[in-house]
């Protein structure tokens, strides 16, 4: 009731833009001597988008990057808040180490990337080649499979530190009395990581999942900065396409169908993910 | 032979000194009670037998042999915990049969063995419902439930009942004690509540700054507490424990408080011009036309009895009387007690010193 008003105003400043891009998405907008010029196309941007091999390699790098980011990014987090939930772990300096990735500026974390992967000047080149990993320097986003791997590297660096932080906040909220329980029960530490941390982490790692699915698949200014793409379209996913084709292409209305594509894409997997995770509720409640 | 036994165990962090030369003989089907207030180190003991927390020094043995570094399956103990430590995910009969799961024991016995406890437990109807969904009688059931169910030689309860409201405490102290008579498993139990002690053990040790400072039965510790604190802290309500000095006039021995001499009994192991101090059990303290003149400082009916505290010329005492006693506050009256029924401690040492000595137990090994 109080939060009314709050809302309201939460609900005109998400759902103006919102509704703004719908009805973008139905137009064809043409850009002319400073003015725009729209008109109706119905579903049409929408039908395009099926037939658009770029949109499909898009669609299709989208789901890679978000399929092996989330997998990735989720264990190694849990593998880190374990860590830091240990004994050995728990001093503030490791939090503060770990969360140094996550509070550099986007555009700058791209940037510093950019440097490293420099295929003339980059540290990355410049170790592995006295390591002798490597004989000669290499483009690292020079081919398809390569670039997309350092994106991935790039932005699981980023990403890991955030959602450690969240299992971490999950971990400590585990009563330690059941862990003297299920050791009382003779469970072995393997045993009660199964059938307490994992069940009792449940909630933790739904959240995990569905921020982690839905930062990935929004994932931009990485690309943009390192790669814009390339090569060949190797790296262009739906969000850094919907850019483009707005602000590159000026194909406004296009642009904001993908843009949707995307909005529909995301609420879609979080409503899965809820419902999926939601705690079965076995018997009648009382 | 002794099935659980600490001999001078103690227990550190660092140098703060949790527990000191616990010794403690506890046979085959024992109750016994730890009793303490909070920070008396019973919880710990109790952790040092379940195994869920290193013993510093001394030697724990469970059936004679040593069981310091045993795994808690390993001696085969189940511990009834304070917040019950249910699995909040697990349903009732998963709760109950994790132990066994953990064992490797078949999924048809774990049935079987889950089914049988609850029917045992009546909490047959609830075995799909998780915990939280739950009374708090229920979930403790389900948490005796889940220790019993493996039988083990060795029960620990660790304040099983302080979650529980005053009624269902009393009713699961008896389920307790029944379940106690049917499986004749060796119990442990730890608790801050004297009446609850009182009430279900068949020995009790009371415990106080990390030391035991007696273990006997219950009539024993009530009757002849061996130190002054172990005095004060059993009985309800609490005696007050008042202070004077042994005096002896033509061989008879006194004591003498404020503006009041009180003969004391005869075979008091006290010295003339020994500083004590003494109490009397308030239900041994009755109207006594020949008695002390009592000013009634406060009443308390509870039902059975009306507890009254008065101002004697030796100092503030508290009566028990039968059912509702009809006083008002100001009232003078006169209240007697006999010699015999007097507690006797030494006023430096807070030994007792009263007509039948009980020494502070230094339970052995061996014989």
């Amino acid at each position: 009731m109080f939060v009314a008003p709050a809302l309201l105003v939460l609900a005109l400043m998400l759902g103006y833009p919102i509704l703004q891009s719908w009805w973008l998405s139905f137009q064809r907008v043409q850009l002319q001597a400073g003015r725009a010029s729209e008109t109706w196309t119905g579903l049409d941007n929408y039908i395009r988008l099926f037939a658009d091999a770029t949109f499909l390699q898009a669609a299709a790098n989208s789901a890679l990057f978000c399929l092996v980011e989330v997998v990735l990014v989720t264990l190694i987090a849990l593998a880190v808040a374990l860590l830091l939930n240990h004994p050995l772990g728990r001093g503030g300096i490791w939090k503060i180490m770990l969360i140094i990735p996550w509070a550099i500026a986007p555009v700058a974390h791209g940037v510093l990337w950019k440097w490293i992967l420099n295929s003339n000047y980059g540290i990355l080149n410049g170790l592995l080649m006295q390591l002798g990993v490597i004989d000669s320097y290499q483009v690292w986003l020079g081919s398809p499979v390569s670039a997309m791997a350092f994106l991935l590297l790039v932005d699981i660096w980023k990403s890991v530190p955030f959602i450690a932080l969240l299992l971490l906040a999950g971990l400590q909220r585990i009563p330690q009395s059941l862990y003297r329980a299920a050791y009382m029960d003779g469970a072995r530490p393997g045993a009660a990581f199964r059938h307490i941390t994992l069940p009792q982490l449940r909630g933790a790692i739904a959240i995990a999942v569905i921020l982690q699915t839905i930062w990935s698949l929004r994932v931009f200014d990485i690309i943009f900065v390192l790669t814009s793409g390339g090569p060949a379209d190797a790296t262009v996913m739906m969000n850094f396409m919907a850019y483009r084709t707005t602000f590159n292409f000026l194909d406004i209305g296009y642009g904001a169908a993908i843009a949707n594509v995307i909005f529909i894409v995301t609420v879609l997997l979080a409503i899965i993910y809820i419902r999926l995770l939601q705690p079965r509720e076995p018997g009648a409640a009382k | 032979m002794p099935q659980i036994e600490l001999r001078n165990v103690g227990k550190s962090f660092g140098t703060f000194i949790v527990c000191h030369d616990i010794n403690l003989v506890i046979r085959e089907g024992e109750f016994l009670t730890l009793l303490g207030t909070s920070g008396c180190g019973k919880t710990t003991t109790l952790n040092m037998l379940a195994g869920l927390e290193e013993i510093s020094s001394g030697d724990l043995l469970l059936d004679g042999v040593r069981a310091n570094h045993l795994a808690p399956t390993e001696r085969d103990v189940a511990m009834v915990f304070q917040n019950y430590a249910l699995y909040p995910h697990m349903t009732v009969a998963r709760n109950i049969g994790f132990t066994l799961k953990m064992r490797g024991v078949s999924r048809d016995e774990i049935t079987r063995r889950v089914t049988e406890v609850a029917q045992s437990l009546e909490l047959g109807h609830l075995l799909d419902r998780l915990p939280s969904q739950l009374s708090g009688g229920q979930q403790q059931r389900v948490a005796i439930g889940r220790a019993i169910v493996r039988r083990p030689k060795i029960f620990l309860f660790d304040e099983p009942f302080s979650n529980l409201d005053a009624t269902l405490r009393v009713r699961m102290r008896a389920e307790v004690k029944d379940l106690h008579r049917r499986l004749g498993v060796t119990s442990v139990f730890v608790t801050h509540d004297q009446e609850e002690a009182l009430s279900i053990s068949d020995r009790i040790a009371v415990m106080r700054g990390g030391v035991i400072e007696q273990v006997g039965t219950p009539e024993e510790i009530y009757l002849h507490p061996a130190t002054s604190y172990v005095a004060g802290f059993i009985g309800n309500p609490q005696i007050t424990l008042l202070s004077g000095r042994v005096q002896a006039s033509s061989g008879q021995l006194s004591v003498v408080s404020g503006a009041a001499e009180l003969p004391l009994p005869p075979d008091a192991d006290v010295t003339p011009g020994q500083a004590i101090e003494f109490a009397v059990r308030p239900e041994q303290v009755q109207p006594d036309p020949k008695g002390h003149p009592a000013t009634v400082t406060s009443v308390q009916p509870v039902g059975a009895a009306t507890h009254v505290g008065v101002m004697t010329a030796f100092g503030p005492m508290v009566a028990s009387l039968p059912r509702f006693a009809r006083l008002n506050h100001g009232e003078t009256i006169t209240l007697g007690f006999e010699p015999a029924h007097m507690l006797l401690f030494d006023a430096t040492t807070g030994r007792s010193v009263g007509r039948r000595p009980i020494p502070v137990r230094k339970e052995r090994t061996g014989s």
